[in-house]
């Protein structure tokens, strides 16, 4: 029988805290993969990166129907209507496509959707991502949205937003583009996307994930996020 | 009954450790040796999530997250397994590894590694990085980087989930994991052996050699 000094424990332990810790060390201006600084700005080489492969100029034109609801740039004025101003481009054609397909519901853009070729579908993406990107006013600061939005909670399966969507959720980097920007959205159509995520009215994101971790959420964390992410 | 001394208590903390070590990796190899075969075309729709910042085709476009194309699938399991577990960390790999299980995992790794493999542009422009990847410097207990990984880095039998394609991964990439290694921040190698050979490699070494292998 002997005695093990307390040095083995103490390192057992810190060993433990570490691995413990390690995992949830996000902050609020870290982008993981490009370091302290928030690498997805408006410079005009994320705004081409961003954009996609359609013309924007050509876009402004064949957008004015879109424009009717969204915005002219993109800044949308109706709670229930998103911005589109700076979105990823290849978010906007997918999200397009998917009305095309029925794989995403909404009785206007099911139908609207239906109108447009893929030549004009690109350059329309082009033309709102092209826009300067969709801003919070930033004068209120939900601490609940905030703690989801950086820490979540992986061993409920929520991840924390900014895994994904990035610093102030503006997008995870200029180049990678599955992720949209929801960073400044319209409040209410946030809340109502992460409901229907929640009870399976949507189902267009990737691996469902976005179904996976609604699933958990309760109305007052789903109002916190909704409040959090539209101001950044 | 009896009282340690140090250097004892020392010895055995390592030896403890290194038992752990050595059954993990018996563990994990095992695993590895007969997992179920994955289906890649099954594994193509699962790993969509994955494909948002490693790309369809496994050629990532940012430069700091690795290219996935042609990689062994028995090793992208081993690290989702060990970023499940936060052997490996990293701030988002630690959060997305947990969303996938065993099942999900083999399809999705099959998938990778059905693709074809990652390629850098073929030029050497950095002889001392040639140098250290094929020869080492024994002298300093840096292995070449060749006897493990193969000719130009492409892997190499029969070990296939300890040993990783790196030759025509992104540059930055390799840096920061040789980087890493050095550091100690990360320490996912069998029995620490890139801990082991990076550890009196200098800066410029590094760098060298994460030129010399992206170009492969």
């Amino acid at each position: 029988m002997f005695h093990i000094s307390s040095n083995i424990a103490a390192g057992l332990t810190l060993a433990v805290l570490l691995a413990a810790t390690a995992a949830s060390a996000q902050t609020e201006t870290t982008n993981p993969l490009r370091g302290s600084v928030d690498a997805n700005v408006d410079s005009a080489a994320s705004i081409r990166l961003r954009s996609g492969t359609g013309n924007p100029e050509a876009g402004r034109e064949k957008s004015q129907l879109c424009q009717g609801c969204h915005g002219e740039f993109g800044k949308s004025s109706e709670p229930l209507i998103p911005s589109l101003a700076g979105q990823y481009g290849n978010y906007i054609t997918k999200q397009i496509h998917n009305y095309q397909a029925g794989t995403r519901s909404h009785q206007i853009m099911n139908a609207m959707a239906a109108t447009v070729s893929d030549p004009d579908l690109a350059d329309i993406a082009a033309y709102f991502a092209s826009q300067q990107k969709m801003k919070g006013a930033g004068n209120r600061d939900d601490a609940l949205g905030k703690e989801l939005f950086l820490h979540g909670d992986p061993s409920k399966m929520r991840l924390a937003c900014i895994s994904c969507h990035g610093v102030k959720g503006k997008g995870l980097e200029p180049k990678i583009s599955m992720f949209p920007v929801i960073g400044g959205q319209q409040k209410v159509y946030i809340r109502l996307q992460l409901f229907n995520f929640r009870d399976g009215y949507r189902t267009n994101s990737p691996g469902n994930i976005m179904n996976r971790i609604a699933e958990s959420l309760t109305d007052d964390e789903i109002e916190a996020l909704a409040e959090y992410v539209s101001q950044q | 009954m009896f009282h340690m001394n140090n250097s004892m208590t020392t010895s055995m903390a390592l030896i403890v450790l290194f038992t752990t070590a050595v059954a993990y990796a018996q563990t994990d190899n095992a695993q590895a040796t007969q997992p179920r075969s994955g289906d890649p075309v099954a594994g193509k729709s699962r790993s969509q999530l994955c494909q948002g910042c490693h790309a369809e085709d496994g050629n990532s476009l940012s430069t700091l997250v690795p290219k996935l194309a042609g990689q062994n699938a028995a090793y992208i399991s081993k690290q989702v397994r060990n970023f499940q577990a936060g052997m490996r960390k990293h701030a988002i790999m630690n959060d997305l590894a947990i969303t996938v299980n065993e099942d999900e995992l083999a399809d999705i790794a099959a998938y990778f590694a059905s693709l074809n493999k990652m390629k850098g542009d073929g030029s050497a422009s950095n002889p001392v990085g040639k140098n250290l990847f094929l020869n080492g410097d024994p002298s300093r207990m840096v292995l070449g980087c060749a006897y493990c990984h193969g000719a130009d880095g492409k892997g190499l039998e029969p070990n296939p989930a300890m040993i990783p394609v790196i030759g025509g991964q992104h540059k930055d990439y390799l840096l920061r994991q040789l980087v890493n290694f050095r550091k100690v921040d990360r320490s996912n190698s069998p029995y620490g052996v890139m801990n082991g050979i990076t550890r009196t490699l200098t800066d410029a070494e590094l760098e060298a050699l994460a030129e010399y292998v992206s170009e492969r």
